[in-house]
């Protein structure tokens, strides 16, 4: 089953700015999926559809093969949850937990029904113990997973994540990205994640999408993705570093044939190894 | 400038509070009729208070006057959010500023109408006067922010003598304004360039900014839509613009009048004036230079040799102007 | 009449220059002179204080001092703040009410006993209290020339100062004084964010609570966001000694019109956030806690404000 698709999805800003063009983007439920592109390539525009935060111009979008209408936008918005780039943006109560169960809140939920999604959420982030903290005083990690949980206490289908890494140091980053392993492979969410952290993307992503300049450029597995550097090259973006490393040994030294790179330091290590072992 | 507790009356305080709670209520069944209509109405307007609160506990240092102060921000706050919500979001702002030792709890109501009512609404029609009248935006901020300052502070002043001397009110207003005159006057210039600076700030760069209050969108999730920074927009041709002589002429002309009347303030009333509030014999404040001149035919002399001056001035200047500008041409052609 | 009345005036207003006009001319010398003096005084400080100082005093400054935690922990920090709010609006009202100097030492003085005993800092307490003073000494000051009996009279100006105004600026004194401390005592001992909690108990409008709460929340954001901005600035000599005060207070206000475009921006995105998390804006943003008040506090909150009665009993001379 689809959880995302749109169809000719077009939008165009009051001002006249055509911000995208004929979107066909489908993703199947459960998957993980990367929006890669350069600034201003329209991704934030793309997520804010999914939502009902925008209304597209014309085409359509289907949300678990449902059309987004205004008619349904509560179902729409407890089924895809929204994670901002800034989490200061999100965090608006006084009180990380206050926050969690602002979401709960506005679905009209029983009283006990909130504090257990509350616990829950506080729980599956590993944000025991500030509850009651405001998130004027959290550390960026923290605040990163407070707004995950926000939006997890709904208990959305989908999560969207815009630049969820951004801004964090390399531990901290690497622990979010667990945990969205985490919700993604336990939870059975479906997760869409914009980023142009080229490097990040082969470690979670099942699927790449592309987009430039409002369209989209290609979609497909990491690995097709990939194998066309010129092209990435071309719209701003890179290749990941180890890959690139694979691509020069390659190109300048003819190392080795024309496989497949490997994308992630995992991969590179066994080829490395195999590599070895053949010298043998 | 804020009343401190115990400086007024309790009965004085409770009357201002039921005349601020007044406002209060109409700011507050505007904010949640608005908030209906577009929920997002709530986070702009905290995170505009919340930006004008930082900016009124924001020590600026005037260096003219040795000391610094901080602007009300009232009146700027009234142009971007407009007046009604600019009570509501003041009376919040009072009751933080009453724990950091500003105002205080008992003078809040005293408070909120001087700042927030009277420095907003007096703030926001000059603005929209001045801007009618063809001002360029930052001029009209810059004495929205001035002419605001200085009502607030004569609010404040009225409302010091009502509580306090309530036999020679007039003339106790009088000796109050003076009194903070040292702190008031550069706080109201302070005031000017800072108003005058942010709007034009935001006017270069977010038109929109200054005008969205008064259209705010009626469709949940729409205000993504103003979040595209626009195009400035050219002015309207149609709007009626004076030239910029005329401009400078009633500026000049408003300064002159505010200085004579500030100096015959001072040089009339606090050294001629009887200090003795409780003495009835006196009559009470006012201008009362007025007194020297009771014949009204010292008026009407005055006012056509004025108008009569003005005429032979004005009928001259363009043909004295005309011909410098005529020179001017002629030497950059040679 | 009219010239009957000025002519009062100026014989009096003009006395002394009419008199001896050395008078005039000394005292104009004395006063630019002074005015000389102390301008160096002040830049002498200034220098001496250096330049570091200031800095670190705008690094204190960007952060509010609003977002400053209480230390908790003691008996009064634990008190129901509902019942701390009560006390201490009806302390406030006493003491505004108050009608001899007198009897405004006893709240003074309680209210440092309590916040010795809150082990809160003491210097931060004093120093909130300099600005309300400030404003009354101007009140006081022109409280001193009302009245009916004179007891001094300031030379040259002729001015009467009378014993009922001095009694009357005691008393202003006093009373702010009295107030200020209550209320000092009151946030000294309550966060910020229970405070306004209890505020909703007072059947205050949602809508205000809702928005004072997100103020709250984003003026420490705001507030950073302020420094940021005034430092990129400063960084590039906008605030130096060779900039004209005209262009310095240009650029405050450049810092100030850019806070609010940054706020606005902020503020489309935080009602997005809002909106897809399924807010509609029919009902209020928060819940707000609903506790219920134990008894003990009850007692002693009934205790404090039978207090504040008495001592207005006492001090209309009742008791």
């Amino acid at each position: 089953m689809k959880a995302i698709e749109t169809i000719n999805l077009s939008h165009t800003y009051p001002d006249g700015t055509k911000a995208i063009g004929n979107i066909n983007f489908n993703v199947e439920k459960g998957k993980n999926i990367a929006i890669l592109g350069p600034n201003g390539a329209g991704k934030s525009t793309l997520l804010h559809h999914f939502n009902g935060l925008l209304m597209p111009t014309s085409g359509k979008v289907n949300v678990l093969g449902q059309e987004v209408t205004k008619q349904n936008l509560d179902e729409i918005r407890q089924k895809v949850g929204l994670v901002f780039q800034d989490p200061d943006d999100q965090l608006f109560a006084r009180s990380v937990a206050l926050d969690i169960a602002f979401g709960p809140t506005n679905l009209k939920l029983s009283k006990a029904e909130i504090a257990q999604r509350v616990n829950w959420a506080i729980e599956v982030t590993d944000l025991k113990g500030l509850e009651n903290k405001s998130p004027s005083n959290l550390s960026g990690g923290q605040k990163r997973r407070a707004s995950i949980a926000g939006v997890l206490a709904m208990k959305p289908e989908i999560i969207i994540l815009d630049e969820p890494m951004s801004n964090l140091d390399p531990k901290t980053s690497s622990k979010v990205l667990k945990l969205l392993m985490q919700l993604n492979k336990e939870l059975g969410l479906t997760l869409i994640i914009a980023t142009h952290d080229v490097d990040l993307v082969p470690l979670f992503a099942d699927e790449i999408c592309i987009l430039n300049k409002g369209q989209i450029l290609m979609q497909g597995p990491p690995q097709e993705i990939f194998s066309q550097a010129e092209l990435l090259r071309s719209v701003d973006l890179r290749l990941p570093r180890i890959t690139h490393l694979f691509e020069i040994l390659n190109k300048e030294d003819s190392l080795r044939g024309d496989k497949q790179y490997p994308l992630t330091i995992g991969e590179a290590r066994r080829e490395i190894l195999e590599m070895l072992e053949n010298k043998k | 400038m804020h009343i401190a507790d115990g400086i007024l009356t309790w009965q004085w305080s409770i009357a201002w509070y039921i005349v601020a709670l007044f406002f209060v209520a109409i700011g507050a069944r505007k904010i949640a009729q608005t908030r209906k209509a577009n929920p997002a109405y709530m986070s702009i307007l905290a995170l505009m208070g919340a930006a004008v609160f930082v900016i009124s506990v924001w020590h600026i240092p005037v260096a003219f006057a040795g000391t610094s102060s901080h602007p009300n921000g009232t009146a700027l706050a009234a142009i971007i959010i407009g007046p009604l919500a600019t009570a509501a979001i003041t009376s919040i702002v009072l009751f933080f500023q009453a724990f950091l030792g500003h105002g205080g709890i008992t003078s809040l109501g005293a408070n909120l109408i001087s700042l927030g009512v009277v420095g907003g609404f007096v703030g926001i029609s000059i603005y929209m006067l001045l801007k009618k009248l063809g001002a360029s935006v930052w001029l009209a901020a810059g004495v929205a922010g001035f002419v605001g300052d200085l009502s607030t502070y004569a609010c404040t002043a009225l409302q010091l003598a009502v509580s306090l001397n309530p036999t020679s009110i007039g003339q106790h207003w009088e000796i109050y304004m003076l009194g903070y005159l040292p702190t008031q006057i550069p706080l109201a210039i302070l005031e000017f360039a800072f108003t005058a600076a942010a709007v034009q700030y935001i006017q270069v760069h977010r038109p929109e900014i200054l005008t969205w209050w008064r259209g705010i969108p009626a469709i949940a999730g729409a205000p993504t839509v103003s979040s595209k920074p626009s195009e400035p927009k050219l002015s309207n041709p149609k709007r009626h613009r004076i030239d910029r002589f005329t401009k400078y002429v009633l500026i000049t002309m408003t300064l002159m009048v505010a200085i004579m009347l500030v100096s015959t303030y001072v040089g009339v009333n606090v050294f001629g004036g009887k200090m003795g509030g409780t003495d009835s014999s006196v009559a009470s404040g006012g201008f009362s230079f007025l007194t020297h001149y009771t014949m009204v035919d010292e008026y009407v002399v005055f006012t056509i040799g004025g108008a009569a001056g003005g005429l032979v001035v004005g009928y001259l200047l363009p043909s004295v102007f005309g011909q410098l500008s005529k020179r001017k041409e002629e030497k950059q052609t040679v | 009449m009219g010239n009957c009345r000025s002519a009062r005036r100026k014989s009096r207003l003009f006395e002394w220059l009419q008199g001896d006009p050395v008078n005039g001319i000394l005292m104009t010398l004395a006063f630019f002179s002074f005015l000389i003096i102390g301008r160096n005084l002040k830049l002498w400080q200034m220098n001496k204080r250096g330049k570091s100082a200031q800095m670190q005093a705008e690094v204190e400054e960007g952060k509010s001092s609003l977002a400053e935690e209480p230390k908790t922990g003691s008996v009064l920090h634990r008190f129901d703040a509902r019942i701390k709010f009560i006390c201490a609006i009806v302390a406030v009202f006493g003491a505004v009410a108050l009608t001899h100097s007198e009897f405004a030492v006893i709240p003074i003085i309680v209210c440092v006993v309590l916040v010795i005993f809150a082990r809160a800092s003491l210097k931060s307490y004093f120093k909130r209290l300099l600005y309300p003073l400030s404003i009354a000494l101007v009140v006081a000051v022109v409280q001193l020339f009302t009245g009916t009996t004179v007891v001094a009279t300031i030379p040259y100006l002729g001015w009467h100062i009378y014993s009922q105004g001095i009694a009357f600026a005691i008393l202003i004194f006093a009373r702010v004084l009295a107030a200020a401390s209550i209320l000092n005592l009151l946030i000294t001992i309550t966060p910020m964010e229970t405070l306004m909690d209890s505020l909703s108990w007072f059947r205050v409008p949602s809508v205000i609570l809702d928005t004072m709460m997100l103020m709250y929340r984003y003026i420490s954001v705001v507030s950073e966001e302020k420094a940021r901005i005034y430092k990129a600035q400063e960084s590039r000599c906008g605030y130096t000694k060779s900039v004209s005060v005209v262009r310095k207070l240009g650029n405050y206000g450049t810092v100030g019109g850019m806070l609010l475009v940054k706020s606005f921006d902020r503020a489309l995105k935080v009602g997005d956030a809002m909106v897809s998390r399924g807010y509609t804006g029919t009902s209020s943003l928060f819940s707000y806690s609903t506790k219920k008040m134990a008894k003990k506090d009850i007692a002693i909150g009934v205790i404090v404000v039978l207090a504040v009665v008495a001592l207005l009993l006492a001090d209309l001379g009742i008791i």
